[in-house]
């Protein structure tokens, strides 16, 4: 079995019939053919899901990220950027994300800011290489 | 303008309404072994309760493949968990990399009868090698699969029989699994380090006695058993 069969099959085994392993496959598809990606966000991979537009697999998205950004997969990487008024992407250190989700603390300002988690983009930065392996492994005829 | 989907305030929010992910920040953010084994233990508690959802599908199940399903369940939380050896054949091995590399040992047994959990609790203490944590302690886990009635009976009996396998073993109340769960703690033999080690009871028990299960085949061969 090749390894993104063995990932997909373990996303399987917890979640049964439900779009996990779906949502997983056309992620990690779509990150393999486009491999200059650098954020995945939810509304990304709501695009990559047909039924998925208006939110119906938030949820399963929500645990397919968790799980390829997880020790094991180790395939994604939890990143955040504060945009600032006026639109401008400014890329957070760990201890400024922690300081931004857990205290409110604005990176820009140093201040408490009630709605800066609103101003702070999540995403997922894609680990090329190691999804290049997995994709790249010949799988067995389905 | 960013889509309001992107934001964190929604992605948290997401997170926090799905009993899988509610702990997720809390994962990546694990700085101390103690913080590590606070969230390992909710999560491995979330494991259990789901197993005990269906006790049905896993009657017939091996140790190997009941553990497998937490193995499952832990990884796609986000942990590095394994069936795998640890100098020796530990069942459960549970690791968190940040900025440094956190692991979790924990023996699983079915519980048929105290010399069971007995023969876990050795492998434990004695074989395997757990981590010495910040708070300067060593921590494990015995799983017991417990496919037999009266769970709070049965838990009592090793809780009072542990002492008799290890001499000078404390033993506390666990606040996560009540009567069905307790904690011991001792000297590692190699270590001369304190041993924590929670006992968690996983009950599978299932015989259903509405009309239906009182008439199935396989219930009624398995109260003959």
């Amino acid at each position: 079995m090749s390894q993104l069969d063995s990932l997909l099959q373990q996303l399987r085994r917890v979640y049964g019939d439900g779009p996990e392993a779906v949502v997983a496959s056309n992620l990690l598809t779509f990150l393999a053919r486009f491999d200059g990606t650098r954020h995945v966000t939810v509304p990304l991979v709501r695009r990559l899901c047909p039924g998925a537009e208006a939110g119906q697999m938030d949820h399963a998205i929500a645990r397919v990220l968790q799980y390829l950004s997880g020790d094991g997969p180790a395939l994604l990487k939890l990143s955040f950027e504060y945009i600032d008024a006026d639109d401008v992407p400014h890329t957070l250190e760990d201890d400024e994300a922690r300081a931004a989700i857990d205290h409110r603390i604005n990176p820009l300002s140093g201040e408490v800011d009630e709605h800066v988690r609103a101003r702070l983009l999540a995403y997922f930065d894609p680990q090329t290489d190691r999804i290049r392996l997995l994709t790249s492994e010949p799988r067995p005829a389905q | 303008m960013m889509d309001n989907a992107a934001s964190a305030k929604f992605f948290f929010a997401l997170l926090e309404a799905d009993p899988d992910t509610r702990h997720f920040w809390r994962r990546k953010t694990v700085s101390t072994y103690s913080e590590f084994l606070d969230v390992l233990k909710d999560d491995l508690l979330a494991a259990v309760l789901r197993l005990e959802r269906n006790p049905q599908l896993h009657w017939e199940e091996s140790e190997d493949e009941t553990t497998m399903h937490i193995v499952d369940m832990l990884s796609v939380m986000g942990y590095g968990a394994s069936q795998s050896n640890v100098g020796g054949n530990v069942d459960l091995v549970v690791e968190l990399q940040r900025q440094q590399r956190f692991m979790w040992l924990g023996e699983a047994k079915k519980f048929g009868d105290v010399g069971d959990l007995r023969e876990g609790f050795l492998q434990l203490s004695t074989r395997y090698r757990p981590q010495i944590a910040d708070d300067g302690q060593l921590h494990g886990g015995l799983i017991a699969y417990l496919r037999r009635p009266n769970a709070v009976k049965c838990v009592k009996s090793w809780r009072e029989h542990l002492p008799t396998v290890i001499a000078g073993c404390a033993i506390e109340d666990c606040e996560r699994r009540g009567a069905i769960g307790f904690v011991s703690s001792h000297a590692h033999e190699s270590t001369g380090l304190p041993l924590r080690v929670w006992h968690v009871c996983a009950v599978l028990h299932h015989d259903p006695l509405d009309a239906s299960g009182r008439s199935a085949q396989k219930y009624q061969e398995r109260r003959a058993a």
